[in-house]
């Protein structure tokens, strides 16, 4: 349990971090619901390790509990569901040559598009582009979250980069010629 | 510098993440290498499109609203007084209750951990509930547990006596949340559950038989830990010292 001086600390470092957790979460397990229980469950095991945390820095510390906790769920669904192909499930997802979800984007937002192209990346690119472009990480921070070293952190956003700009190279919002 | 060690650092000449020298180096090749100058523009590109889109999802009201509630409603709002209040509520009910049916009550605690661990282990022997983490290396196993559990439970590398580390999970046994460590003695699974903090007076240090399974359960170092196994009592105990002895 905390002392109040440790629960006031959570309240300020902690707390106004939620945005930041939901957003990662969200892109990690791709849907409101189990982003807001991601959330939830990791604030709570955010609130239990606080006392014995090992780094200074709380947002690293906390999007890394909430990483950890977004795969835990996933991992559990993939237990669950057996029978279903996840790497076929992964290639459809991933695949941008499909001619309807192509008809359909021309007419999304410019946002909507980005949207998509992000979400189709595999997990470990996906991670890294949500954690870099989306919440402005420094590559430190990066490496804390998921727990390789820096030099990981820039080879896989180099290639991350490559693909979301393949994927998104012929889906050119309006006016932005 | 070449196109091909040029390539990885694009990103981190991009965010500003490279040291000085090595800065300069890409981008002496930027300028020296047309492909590699395409490929950092595509990326400057992508960057800004990216940033003009905003797709970051915002913290919805209602969630931002429930989480915080369930943290202040719960444990972030736990005063010194009512934390104190409840501690001496408990004892009174354990000390006037608990006392009277003090052997009773320790011998169905008992029996419920019993039955509570040989569920929990028969469960982990159904297809893939064995291990979350699955490696014979102690270095592996050690560190998943990191951000996961409130301890690092200790794992230990047995290989020479015939107990092979297969892995770790989490899991619970009733209520209580537990890393367990999975070895295996010849064909035997074993698993050894570990909670953090004692329980000697729900638990005593000793053996009890379900259904054909050994389990028994010890204190060590300020764990508490239960092994569950069909392996013979003989090798659990066997199992038991050289947790112990560590």
């Amino acid at each position: 349990m905390l002392d109040d001086r440790q629960r006031r600390r959570f309240e300020a470092e902690i707390m106004p971090l939620m945005p930041e957790a939901y957003n990662l979460a969200r892109w990690l397990v791709k849907n409101d619901h189990d982003a807001e229980d991601v959330v939830q469950e990791a604030y709570l095991r955010a609130f239990r390790f606080f006392a014995g945390r090992r780094t200074d820095n709380a947002r690293s510390w906390l999007l890394r509990i909430v990483r950890n906790t977004s795969y835990d769920l996933t991992n559990r669904r993939k237990t669950i569901s057996l029978d279903t192909n996840l790497d076929s499930v992964e290639l459809t997802l991933a695949d941008p040559d499909q001619p309807d979800p192509a008809k359909a984007l021309q007419q999304q937002s410019e946002q909507a598009i980005v949207r998509e192209a992000i979400a189709a990346l595999a997990p470990e690119h996906r991670e890294v582009i949500v954690l870099r472009e989306l919440q402005d990480l420094s590559y430190r921070e990066i490496a804390e979250v998921m727990g390789v070293p820096i030099g990981t952190v820039m080879s896989r956003l180099s290639r991350a980069r490559e693909q979301l700009a393949t994927l998104l190279l012929n889906k050119r919002a309006e006016g932005d010629v | 510098m070449n196109c091909q060690n040029c390539e990885p650092l694009l990103s981190g000449y991009l965010d500003f993440e490279l040291d000085l020298p090595t800065s300069l180096q890409v981008e002496q090749h930027l300028q020296e290498c047309e492909s590699c100058r395409a490929a950092f523009e595509r990326q400057q590109q992508l960057q800004r499109r990216i940033e003009a889109a905003e797709p970051a999802y915002q913290l919805p009201d209602s969630v931002r609203a429930r989480v915080t509630r369930k943290l202040r409603g719960g444990p972030l709002n736990r005063g010194i007084a009512r934390r104190a209040a409840l501690a001496f509520a408990l004892l009174f009910v354990l000390a006037t209750v608990g006392l009277a049916l003090q052997h009773n009550f320790s011998a169905t605690e008992q029996d419920q951990t019993a039955d509570r661990l040989l569920s929990a282990h028969l469960r982990s022997l159904l297809p893939d509930h064995l291990v979350d983490v699955r490696s014979t290396d102690l270095h592996t196993v050690k560190p998943w547990f990191d951000g996961r559990i409130s301890f690092s439970p200790p794992v230990l590398n047995l290989d020479q006596h015939g107990y092979m580390l297969v892995g770790g999970r989490l899991d619970y046994v009733g209520p209580k949340e537990a890393a367990v460590i999975v070895y295996r003695y010849r064909e035997h699974i074993i698993n050894l559950f570990i909670y953090a903090g004692d329980g000697t007076t729900l638990i005593g240090a000793r053996h009890i038989q379900r259904a054909g399974y050994n389990c028994a359960t010890w204190q060590q170092n300020g764990f508490l830990c239960s092994a569950m196994t069909d392996a013979s009592k003989e090798a659990l105990d066997k199992f038991i010292e050289l947790q112990t002895a560590s």
